[in-house]
């Protein structure tokens, strides 16, 4: 009977650590080229996760720049996994108390947004910051 | 939807029935400190000390040069990992994987180019398996990285370090 509690909940988290892989190895093959493996991106070049992405993240102009900028609407990962890695860099990147604040990216927000890619990428890094919290 | 319920009261009272409480915290304990240690296990954040490897890192057949686009610091006084002197590696980089053939595995390659001296000029390669349109930066390897680096233009020569085992979940 133990067996009948055990089996749920070792799927599920199986599943979640599964999850968590395939979002840390497409972090890796996709973003890690450009914004490092631990995230810190290159100071005035390529933004930092651990800065100001969960930050940025919580108002609805701060989640729409970050699914337009170069990285996510030029990836070749489906709306899905884009939304999955991005939770995932939230998740890793940025301390409990900011990443609980913002609500999971999902896949039709990502592909709501990702369609109109982003020309002036630093204004509008800059409009988002000034509306952040 | 009434079914459904009757279903779940019928296993939730067969299992308070036959489970007992001290039996479920334990399994429960045991699943959350498994699964608290499974990241830390050597799965995936695998170190390169530890691949099992074959092949002559001074040629472009050597596994790790699947993707790779310059000169094989190996062959200009560094190593497959390492700089040589008088260079530093850019920090932005180009991503493959690639398949070692000494254990068959597929693991995700770092691209790091050298930076601060001339091109090295020695053992060019580039065998650029999924090699994308110079237009689609994210997945194109013809770019000069060290535009990234404190040192700035002068490319040398690349290094390929192994960031992790991909599987085939990625």
């Amino acid at each position: 009977m133990r067996a009948a509690l055990l089996l749920p909940i070792l799927l599920f988290a199986g599943s979640a650590l599964a999850d968590a892989s395939r979002a840390r190895q497409n972090y890796l093959i996709h973003c890690m080229g450009c914004h490092g493996e631990a995230g810190l991106g290159l100071e005035g070049r390529v933004p930092s996760f651990r800065q100001t992405l969960a930050r940025i993240s919580t108002s609805p102009q701060g989640r729409d720049y970050v699914l337009r900028v170069p990285g996510v609407t030029q990836a070749t990962l489906d709306d899905a996994e884009t939304a999955e890695v991005l939770n995932w860099v939230l998740a890793e990147f940025s301390s409990p108390e900011a990443a609980r604040r913002v609500a999971p990216f999902t896949a039709d927000e990502v592909a709501r947004s990702r369609q109109h890619p982003l020309l002036e990428v630093t204004e509008a890094r800059e409009a988002a910051l000034s509306v952040a919290e | 939807m009434t079914d459904y319920d009757s279903m779940i009261e019928r296993w939730s009272r067969r299992l308070a029935k036959t489970a007992g409480r001290r039996s479920v915290l334990k399994s429960l304990g045991t699943l959350l400190v498994g699964a608290a240690a499974m990241p830390l296990l050597p799965v995936s954040r695998v170190r390169a000390a530890s691949v099992k490897e074959e092949g002559d890192s001074t040629t472009c057949e050597y596994w790790r040069y699947c993707a790779i686009d310059g000169f094989l610091c190996a062959c200009c006084g560094g190593s497959v990992t390492v700089c040589p002197p008088g260079t530093e590696p850019a920090p932005i980089t180009w991503v493959g994987t690639c398949r070692n053939t000494a254990d068959g595995r597929d693991y995700i390659v770092s691209y790091n180019d050298c930076c601060g001296k001339a091109s090295c000029g020695r053992c060019l390669c580039n065998r650029n398996e999924g090699d994308g349109p110079i237009y689609r930066p994210p997945i194109a390897n013809d770019y000069n990285w060290c535009v990234g680096s404190k040192s700035n233009i002068p490319y040398h020569c690349t290094v390929s370090r192994i960031v992790s085992v991909a599987d085939k979940a990625g």
